[in-house]
């Protein structure tokens, strides 16, 4: 009898629950027709109002998110952006925070995932008093995230996302690394210029690697490299690597682009050690030139080369000031394009809201206007990409150490 | 090229293996899946790691240890995670979900003590390597391809020869008879999980040594493709885990060579799925219907 009661109750339940969804759903598909566009104009003149009060008051602090993988295979990326940040707002509200106001930096997780990114980046634009966004590290949650802050005219840098497509969203969405194609284009290039002939490429099956592959195998052409192998693996999920090495191997090729992370990088020196692969030349990009590689390769990375936007001996103002705040502040032991990049985006971001306010579409414009800013890589103008344009250095691991190869131009 | 990657694939499928044989061990005895199988693989590993690495310990030293403390998880599993419901008849769906939850409890448990980075782990069995022609064996694969046999040859030894074993045997055909005929089946069934978990973390260590890294998806990975294995072998079957191990192994060699290694997961999922429509017990499973 119970039982009965029991089950009488949920399928009403139930039942109730279909019947409000459906009728709300119908409601809102129709007044969101006829009336979005006009709640959009209200809307935006409202936070415009809110913004301008709060500018007048002066007290209220300047809020920027950042959202990046805290936790998850990605971590060590998201973390580099975390403790670079959180040493520069340290160091600016120290010296009186933006015109006397200070910054507060909200920290979001996306774990390097697409819909993480979606959740996180309703939730910033959730927060009236978010004015401006950095993030995310990679492509896919980057390009899931950018059009809700295009929407919400909040500006947007993110410190290495490289896919093509991702500033393409709108006006308000800056990356601050150059495109894909040129970290992977030039090291085809370098490889021609190093004397290999047959060539092979590992990407990982996510935004950046599909794109980078497509990118890389169109200049390593032009550069008369022959790919003979254009191998992928679903990145998080692959930890055997053998199968595509062995047929890189069996190919015949005489050097080896990785296109991945440095996790799954370190993986793949492993391995290749294993299959006696020694003698051929590997080359990999920035996102590998860090000691978590260094220390999860174990000595197998040897003789790898790792391009990266500066070097280390580098005298620029901005990064040898950089240098002594990171190693002061924070953990961090080596300067890597992450630490780099995060203090661009934040720092451009925080120079903005100091000479234009808080408005969303004047940082944005502020932004695309900007010449020769002094970034941590070097002087930053955006082109009409909105990516800046960057030079390349090119490192080789030896005895467990990056060392300076050469710059190339 | 093939014989190259017939050795990749026998090597990570008699890994493979040895959890799956876990798998079917608590099966058979409960005709529960234990989803905490994986975390205890990747736990296995993670102890053995941080005994070496940070503590310094001597791998003759830190392996059984780790052995040992994975037995003690894996009771502790039982104890806390099933026992109760069991008492109180609970359905086969409330263990199960109950498993999931160990399970990641101790991987997120994991990630916040450890780190979420990928870790450098030992090469225990750095002899050097074999060159055939174009093939190259590496000793570490031998030594992980034997060390596999022995423990599936041990294990089989243990549930068909030992009492204890063929106590196990007996309560996985009829646990209430089995009560009846005055077997201790509290102490069969946990004397399943620590075999399972102890056998999880033989499995996890080797992995580590084989790639010389651990990180922290390890765990998902090897649950969902050991889980496939027990299946495709047909659950509740020891030797069905064994063949199941070797061939979605070397499915995934050999797909990912000559099909696309994009598509490594996929295929071997697709035998997996081939496999069951045409005998959904398994290879080796016995069609027996289950009364719900």
């Amino acid at each position: 009898m119970k039982k009965k009661i029991m089950s009488i109750l949920l399928v009403l339940a139930m039942v109730a629950a279909l019947a409000a969804c459906g009728s709300s759903k119908k409601e809102s598909t129709e007044a969101e027709k006829s009336t979005t566009a006009a709640a959009k104009e209200e809307k935006k003149e409202e936070t415009k109002a809110e913004k301008n009060e709060e500018k007048t008051d002066g007290d209220s602090p300047v809020k920027i998110a950042l959202y990046a993988p805290i936790t998850g295979n990605n971590a060590q990326y998201g973390l580099t952006y975390q403790k670079t940040i959180q040493a520069l707002t340290e160091k600016i509200n120290a010296e009186g925070g933006i015109n006397g106001r200070e910054v507060v930096v909200d920290v979001y997780d996306d774990k390097a995932d697409q819909k993480e990114a979606l959740n996180i980046a309703n939730l910033i634009v959730s927060d009236p008093d978010v004015v401006a966004v950095v993030g995310s590290q990679t492509s896919s949650p980057t390009l899931a995230a950018a059009p809700i802050f295009e929407e919400a005219g909040l500006p947007m840098i993110s410190p290495n996302a490289s896919h093509k497509d991702i500033t393409m969203v709108g006006e308000h969405i800056f990356s601050m690394n150059c495109l894909a194609e040129f970290e992977g284009g030039q090291s085809a290039n370098q490889m021609a210029a190093d004397g290999y002939k047959n060539v092979a490429i590992i990407y990982s099956n996510d935004d950046n690697g599909v794109y980078n592959n497509e990118k890389w195998q169109e200049i390593a052409k032009a550069a008369g490299l022959n790919v003979v192998a254009a191998e992928n693996f679903v990145p998080g999920s692959t930890s055997d690597f053998t199968p595509l090495l062995s047929k890189i191997k069996a190919a015949g090729a005489e050097a080896i682009y990785l296109c991945t992370s440095y996790s799954d990088n370190a993986m793949i020196a492993t391995q290749m050690q294993q299959l006696e692969m020694s003698d051929v030349a590997t080359y990999t990009s920035s996102t590998s030139y860090n000691e978590a590689f260094l220390e999860a390769a174990a000595g197998a990375a040897e003789g790898m080369y790792v391009s990266n936007f500066f070097y280390d001996g580098s005298t620029d103002e901005t990064f040898v000031e950089l240098e002594k705040l990171i190693k002061e502040k924070t953990d961090i032991t080596l300067m890597s394009v992450y630490v780099a990049n995060s203090y661009d985006a934040f720092m451009l971001l925080v120079d903005a809201i100091k000479e234009v306010g808080t408005d969303g579409d004047d940082i944005a414009k502020w932004l695309a206007e900007v010449k020769d800013w002094p970034g941590a890589c070097g002087p930053v103008t955006f082109d009409e990409t909105r990516h800046p344009a960057k030079q390349l250095y090119w490192f080789q691991i030896k005895d467990g150490k990056f060392e300076f190869v050469g710059q190339q131009y | 090229m093939l014989f190259q990657q017939i050795i990749n694939g026998l090597t990570i499928g008699a890994i493979y293996a040895v959890v799956a044989m876990g798998y079917s061990l608590v099966f058979g005895v409960l005709r529960l899946i234990n989803f905490a199988n994986g975390a205890e693989y990747m736990l296995g590993a993670y102890l053995v790691y941080v005994f070496m690495v940070k503590f310094g310990a001597m791998a003759p030293l830190a392996l059984p240890l780790a052995i040992a403390i994975l037995g003690i998880i894996g009771y502790l599993v039982d104890f806390i995670g099933l026992r109760h419901l069991r008492a109180k008849n609970a359905p086969r769906m409330a263990g199960l979900i109950s498993t999931l939850g160990i399970g990641t409890f101790i991987e997120n448990a994991i990630q916040i003590w450890i780190g979420t980075e990928t870790k450098p782990f030992p090469n225990f069995f750095n002899f050097g390597k074999i060159i055939i022609g174009n093939t190259v064996i590496s000793w570490s694969q031998i030594i992980i391809f034997i060390i596999c046999a022995v423990l599936m040859i041990t294990l089989s030894l243990f549930v068909y020869c030992t009492k204890m074993g063929k106590s196990m045997l007996a309560v996985s055909q009829d646990q209430m008879c089995a009560k009846l005929m005055g077997i201790n089946v509290k102490l069969v069934i946990s004397a399943t999980f620590v075999v399972a978990a102890m056998l999880a973390c033989v499995a996890g260590v080797l992995v580590g040594t084989y790639y010389q890294n651990i990180d922290t998806n390890m765990s998902f990975i090897a649950g969902m493709k050991t889980f496939a294995a027990a299946v495709l072998g047909g659950v509740g079957s020891l030797p069905g885990a064994v063949v199941g191990g070797l061939i979605v192994g070397l499915a995934e060699a050999i797909g990912a060579s000559y099909i696309s290694s994009g598509y490594r997961d996929a295929i071997a999922f697709a035998i997996l799925i081939v496999v069951l429509l045409v005998k959904p017990s398994g290879i080796f499973g016995k069609n027996t219907v289950d009364k719900m």
